[in-house]
């Protein structure tokens, strides 16, 4: 399981360039902009969404019927996979971080707009990545890397289809009488911790999906 | 026996690998051949369970199959590798990872003979020193099985002359074996013990190398000579633009035939003869 691990790592490694390259962007747009939330949530975020490129580089060199083809059994192949996704969370926690301070004390010392509502957004940013991710394993593993933005996609238009004509047709919810103010003193106050669970949750039942499609492909 | 396979059925919707059987003995080269789709890769991906066979079952090292038994088989597959922006010190440091019985020293002293580069991602290495890296990789945790789907694909006749010649070695362990799949049967007229023939997912044959050469042999007909020709002991013929070539078994061969004889009777005759020739019957 270690040898996928690492496997994906150098992959991550083999970017860094690229990675170096859009981290400079960034930072050079948050300083035209003077909000530095960009530049802090920018690598985490493309570090934990690289999980997903791990599995085209892997299709597109058809390693997984060679990876099958070693003494790794599909259970430790998928968990590898998670597990590398929670390292890779781990890390891009550790960097939004080293970012963060570096740019409060080294960049712009005097800058007072960084606050601890900065990290609780990067931490949000690093979930919403983490779902995303959790949200795409199961599709890949059932349909492809290829097939599975097309899947994801139509499910995504199809529930807002619905959803759109549910809105016209059935007048559950009247939006006049919602107090927004309630729901953005509930997002700011326990938002962080809502979406952790929020997270876990379909995390753990992604894995489980993915051990079940994993289980019964062909390759 | 280091590869048991019984019954082995699996089906796709224009395809089926029906009823396969082979063995593959200790200290032994099996040849497997056939045409492109006969279902060799099939065969080899069921084996190890990269694809799950509908029924039949598959034996290794005279054990059920298990995930583990695979520290014991290197594989080299026609078109399934590592991502190639690695190179062979990333290579080494992966598989180090994965297999139980990793041999860093052996792999660099595959490398080193091979003179492939360290540094260089694997996508810029040429087709030839691609296919040695995986054969370098395949041999470098101390196998005792090798599976092979088309090894010497893209290798000059050297180092192809070379790679068989290291085949050969890794046989001389009377433990070790390998099944080697590939189209270029003159390297397995060279190494084989035995040869399995396969077709539209059918076993055609699988009989050892010598008997084959002993058993068939291949007349080349004229149009005229023919049609006189006694069809009872014709096991498949096939006309070409000048000539009819006749696949006989050796044992229905007359003094009279002796004429016919073709020069060199070559795995690739025999099989093309019973892929694209035509059944006396038919």
């Amino acid at each position: 399981m270690r040898g996928l691990i690492i496997k994906d790592l150098l992959f991550i490694k083999s970017t860094w360039k690229n990675l170096i390259v859009m981290f400079i962007g960034s930072l050079l747009i948050s300083i035209a902009l003077g909000n530095y939330l960009l530049a802090i949530c920018v690598l985490p975020v493309m570090l934990l969404t690289s999980g997903i490129s791990t599995f085209q580089t892997d299709e597109f060199y058809n390693t997984e019927a060679y990876t099958l083809a070693t003494p790794l059994s599909r259970f430790k192949i998928v968990t590898s996979k998670y597990l590398f996704t929670l390292l890779m969370m781990a890390i891009a926690i550790y960097i939004g971080l080293i970012i963060y301070y570096a740019i409060v004390i080294i960049i712009h010392p005097g800058f007072n707009g960084i606050n601890t509502d900065m990290l609780k957004q990067l931490l949000m940013f690093e979930l919403a990545s983490l779902l995303i991710n959790a949200i795409f394993y199961p599709v890949i593993y059932k349909y492809g890397c290829e097939k599975s933005r097309f899947v994801l996609m139509s499910i995504v238009m199809l529930l807002l289809g619905v959803g759109s004509i549910a809105s016209v047709y059935i007048n559950v919810i009247n939006v006049g009488e919602i107090d927004f103010t309630k729901i953005v003193t509930f997002i700011e106050n326990y938002g962080l911790i809502a979406l952790t669970i929020f997270v876990s949750i379909v995390s753990v039942i992604s894995y489980g999906l993915s051990l079940l499609f994993y289980r019964h492909k062909d390759y | 026996m280091n590869i048991e396979v019984n019954n082995l059925c699996k089906n796709f919707e224009e395809f089926k690998l029906d009823n396969v059987s082979i063995k593959v003995p200790k200290g032994k080269i099996v040849g497997l051949i056939g045409e492109n789709g006969a279902g060799k890769t099939t065969m080899i991906k069921c084996i190890l369970n990269v694809m799950y066979k509908d029924s039949g079952t598959v034996k290794l090292f005279d054990q059920e199959y298990d995930d583990i038994l695979k520290d014991d088989i290197g594989v080299v597959f026609d078109n399934s590798f590592i991502n190639e922006s690695y190179n062979v010190k990333d290579l080494n440091l992966i598989m180090k990872n994965i297999y139980k019985n990793w041999d860093s020293k052996l792999f660099f002293k595959y490398i080193k003979d091979y003179k492939l580069p360290l540094k260089k991602e694997i996508k810029k290495l040429s087709s030839g020193m691609k296919k040695k890296l995986e054969i370098a990789t395949a041999l470098s945790h101390h196998p005792k099985l090798l599976i092979l789907d088309e090894p010497t694909s893209g290798l000059d006749p050297v180092i192809r002359s070379e790679v068989l010649d290291m085949f050969q070695d890794f046989v001389y362990n009377n433990d070790n074996s390998i099944l080697l799949s590939t189209h270029i049967t003159s390297d397995l007229e060279h190494i084989a013990d035995d040869i399995v023939f396969i077709s539209e997912g059918k076993i055609i044959f699988d009989e050892p190398l010598k008997e084959i050469k002993e058993k068939y042999i291949i007349l080349e007909l004229t149009k005229e000579e023919f049609p006189d020709f006694d069809k009872n002991v014709i096991i498949r013929y096939k006309e070409n633009r000048l000539d009819f070539l006749v696949l006989i078994d050796k044992k229905d061969m007359k003094k009279s035939y002796n004429k016919y004889i073709k020069n060199i009777t070559t795995l690739d005759d025999i099989m093309l003869l019973y892929i694209r020739g035509v059944k006396c019957e038919d």
